[in-house]
């Protein structure tokens, strides 16, 4: 949305409160409490669901185990000093789940834990900016350690174990494991709904791209042509005149089967090529590609024209169709259309080219803080790099299929994150064994400020652990005095309820999640317990969008 | 080349590859693909069978490349890359199955076995224009799988000898070296100096598993050898710039296994990788002309036997001296 330039005008019913001082504090106490203990429950592999109510209350509710998705659902408190607490919380989780995707319930644990242990540091007299840096410096060791104990993701079994500890469900995370075993960290995936009770995937060769043939096509469902000509272009095709050059160009290049990609194609053309399709000289395929939503349409031909070593043939460029050589005129060893789709398989691709054309998308995907930069990034350099899969959700009821849905997404994004950052020992134990060295450095300054802000930090490292086993169902008392006394050498495997040596131990984190989680749960709890003062609107102010604006 | 029987034949036939029986010391058998088809001896490379009288057509069957089975001995199994698809054999080379590969047809330039295939059942075809292909289930099905390799012209491959754990396959592109680490579904692209160079033989040296060890050679005659850390270096010999047509080395047990040997079309160099040493000693006589490929089957520690294929569809034996000082023609 397009915000007026003008500031709004505030009437007098919406002059700011002031809620002033300690008791600032324990209200937004109060909203932090609220949030975190309704994500909590998710935390884990062996989560509980939290039902939100739908607005047309008759349907099912949506199914949510997802601290990410149940925060941004939770948008406002009845209080509103608590709310100024929850709403923190809220938008740390919101933005670790855009970076990272994962992780969000421990950050919301770690960030309650410190709260709560500050605010009684502060009610002691303890000067709040002291007690953040002291966190931030705290900080900076935890993620110096985490990125020591790191170690690269590879083979199957990694994959499993980490797929796991997102869904806990065995069979998806074996096939998720399996899919990215071999499309790797920039493969193609897409997710779509499936049509069985159980998920399931398929691999795809070549790359496809939505769009598919222009429905006139007599009553073509499907066609498959090998060592076909492609044509790219965004020019329409209005007269069939216009396409006297491009004939010749697929003569000279010894072509009879020629795919056109053309964003608009008359009737009367489009009666011609299917009329082609009765001649054994040259056979034409009409192709539209609809990737609107991941990236600009030229994109995606200049990719097409890429991948089969052709030219992409644009209006912008000057290009018209007479202007067309043969040598422009893409081929693979396989081009289909259906009804949705058109995929190419063994493009004549110049290789040098391709390595550029990925290069330049490898920047962009790694540089571009824009999240939908970066799936356009991602989704284009699947394509390039061929090979894709589709995976298919499964449910018994459309809630199910949706939750699903969402479990496969957090999964995917999680074990991409996986493969391109790292891995670290899973289910807590890593934070845990971090704790008793947090607990021992408080021991060892001479700073009160850093040996409150260290033993904070040992008491919050412990945290995430107990709410795994607690979620279990499991006292964590026996446990964690088991992996003390094994020196953190060992980690407790919730599903199977027993204590495994960390080296045949599969279950996995992303270490990228985990260093975001605590660094942004540590920095925005410094913020937080910094906070003196809240001036609070009566009414919140309404933007007065001009007519027009907005987009 | 003797024929024992009568056999298609052509003007210019040419040998694409050589293939041994493990106990070829034993048993003698020996196999030649070659343009014409597939050839079989069974005395060492004195006499050959023609192997594909069992097709009744009048046209030739190409055999393009050839790999036999690490259990011969008892499975009596091989494969032959042919036009459109692999051929197998259960017994020997007596019968054949063909294997369609999916349309438009597949030339094969090169197939790899797994050294535990005799668990696993894992082929691997590299092809001209449509990337790898694998099997596994000893050769009844083929499956296109080339996620990741972003040149599907793929001229050679090679599988490491610790297959079973390291599952990696590297294969060689016309434009550079790829690698698989999940036996051939997904592959990622080697860091090297030859990218955009066509890859035309790929050697693992006796160090390969332990320090990655390799040895790769270019169409244009280059060698670069990949040490451990993961750098390269030119491998300089005196020669003109003439095509590299083999690379092999010998098996472990040898007092040789870290020496190799180049073969132009008309030469043969001796390299050592340890240390990295250029290739220094050269062999050259008359009557080697027009190698097209070669392969040890001796694992004699006195003289390692080699077959050489050459471009007029002869295959003739040499025997190398001990630490390969001298040469002997057959």
């Amino acid at each position: 949305m397009l915000l007026p330039k003008t500031k709004p005008a505030l009437d007098t019913r919406q002059k700011p409160g002031i809620v002033v001082d300690i008791d600032v504090l324990y209200q937004m106490q109060r909203g932090i409490n609220q949030l975190v203990d309704a994500l909590k429950p998710t935390l884990g592999p062996l989560p509980r669901l939290v039902a939100v109510e739908r607005a047309l209350r008759t349907k099912s509710p949506e199914l949510l185990d997802s601290g990410g998705d149940l925060a941004r659902r939770i948008i406002d408190l009845p209080n509103i000093t608590e709310n100024v607490g929850a709403m923190m919380v809220r938008g740390m989780v919101w933005k670790l789940h855009e970076r990272v995707g994962d992780g969000t319930v421990t950050a919301a644990i770690l960030f309650q834990s410190l709260y709560n242990q500050g605010m009684t540091y502060l009610a002691a007299g303890g000067n709040p900016m002291r007690l953040r840096t002291a966190l931030e410096e705290g900080s900076a060791i935890i993620v110096e350690h985490l990125d020591r104990m790191t170690f690269p993701v590879c083979g199957e079994n990694q994959l499993v174990g980490i797929a796991m500890s997102v869904c806990g469900d065995a069979q998806l995370a074996k096939i998720l494991a399996d899919v990215f075993h071999v499309i790797g960290e920039y493969g193609a995936l897409e997710i779509r709904a499936g049509q069985r009770k159980t998920s399931y995937h398929e691999f795809v060769q070549g790359s496809y791209w939505s769009g598919g043939l222009w429905s006139s096509v007599g009553n073509i469902q499907r066609v498959e042509e090998e060592k076909a000509g492609i044509l790219v272009t965004d020019l329409p095709i209005e007269d069939p005149h216009e396409l006297v050059h491009a004939l010749k160009a697929a003569n000279e290049a010894n072509l009879n089967r020629l795919f056109i990609i053309s964003p608009q194609i008359s009737p009367k053309v489009l009666a011609i090529f299917a009329k082609s399709r009765e001649s054994d000289v040259l056979q034409i395929f009409p192709v539209r590609i609809s990737e609107t939503t991941t990236g600009l349409p030229h994109q995606h031909l200049e990719d097409i024209a890429i991948l089969t070593g052709g030219q992409v043939l644009l209006s912008i460029a000057g290009f018209t169709w007479q202007s067309i050589k043969s040598d422009q005129i893409g081929r693979a060893r396989r081009i289909w259309a259906d009804k949705d789709y058109f995929g190419v398989i063994g493009g004549n691709a110049d290789a040098l080219k391709l390595r550029q054309q990925l290069n330049t998308l490898y920047r962009s995907y790694q540089n571009a803080e824009d999240q939908i930069i970066r799936e356009s990034a991602l989704l284009r350099i699947g394509k390039l790099r061929g090979g894709a899969t589709i995976v298919h959700v499964g449910g018994d009821t459309e809630s199910e299929a949706k939750y699903q849905e969402q479990v496969v997404k957090r999964t995917v994004s999680t074990l991409r994150a996986a493969i391109q950052s790292g891995g670290l020992p899973g289910g807590g134990v890593v934070l845990f064994s971090l704790s008793a060295m947090m607990q021992e450095m408080a021991k060892q300054t001479d700073s009160f400020d850093s040996s409150a802000g260290f033993r904070m930090l040992g008491v919050a490292l412990e945290a995430p652990i107990r709410m795994l086993l607690q979620n279990a169902g499991i006292e964590p008392a026996p446990p964690l005095r088991n992996i003390c006394e094994a020196n953190y050498q060992v980690g407790y495997d919730l599903l199977s309820d027993e204590i495994i040596p960390l080296d045949k131990f599969q279950v996995f984190d992303v270490a990228d999640v985990v260093k975001n989680a605590v660094q942004l749960a540590i920095h925005q709890v410094g913020l937080a317990l910094t906070i003196n003062t809240i001036i609070h609107r009566r009414e919140p102010p309404q933007m007065h969008v001009p007519d027009g604006g907005g987009n | 080349m003797q024929k024992s029987e009568a056999t298609v034949t052509t003007q210019s036939d040419f040998v694409y590859a050589l293939g041994a029986s493990p106990s070829f010391q034993q048993d003698g058998i020996c196999f030649a693909a070659k343009q014409s088809g597939l050839y079989r001896s069974q005395d060492g490379g004195i006499a050959w069978d023609y192997c594909f009288n069992a097709f009744r057509t009048k046209s030739l069957i190409p055999a393009t490349a050839i790999v036999i089975s690490p259990t011969f001995d008892s499975d009596r199994t091989l494969f032959v890359g042919t036009y459109g698809g692999i051929l197998n054999s259960t017994d020997g080379g007596d019968s054949w199955e063909f294997v369609p590969l999916p349309s438009p047809a597949p030339i094969v330039t090169a197939l790899e076995i797994s050294p535990n295939y005799h668990q696993d059942g894992i082929v691997l075809a590299a092809t001209l224009e449509d990337g790898v292909f694998r099997s596994i289930n000893r050769g009844a099905g083929w499956v296109s799988w080339n996620f990741g390799l972003l040149d599907w012209r793929v001229h050679c491959i090679t599988i490491s000898p610790q297959f079973a754990q390291d599952e990696t396959v590297i294969i060689g592109t016309e434009s550079g070296l790829f690698q698989s680490k999940n036996g051939g579904r997904m592959w990622q692209e080697v860091a090297s100096p030859v990218i955009g160079d066509l890859i035309s033989h790929i050697l693992l040296t006796a160090q390969f598993t332990s320090h990655g060890e390799l040895l790769i050679a270019t169409e244009d005659g280059k060698l670069y050898q990949r040490e451990k850390n993961d750098q390269w270096e030119k491998l300089e010999m005196q020669t003109s710039t003439e095509h590299i047509q083999a690379l092999i080395s010998f098996p472990p047990q040898l007092s040789v296994s870290n020496r190799y040997l180049v073969f132009t079309e008309t030469e043969i160099f001796c390299g050592t990788d340890s240390p990295v040493l250029p290739v220094k000693e050269k062999y050259s006589g008359q009557d080697l002309k027009g190698i097209t490929c070669a392969l040890a089957v001796s694992k004699k520690q006195s003289s390692p036997q080699i077959l050489l294929g050459t471009i007029d569809g002869n295959v003739r034996q040499i025997l190398l001296s001990h630490q390969f000082v001298e040469l002997t023609l057959r």
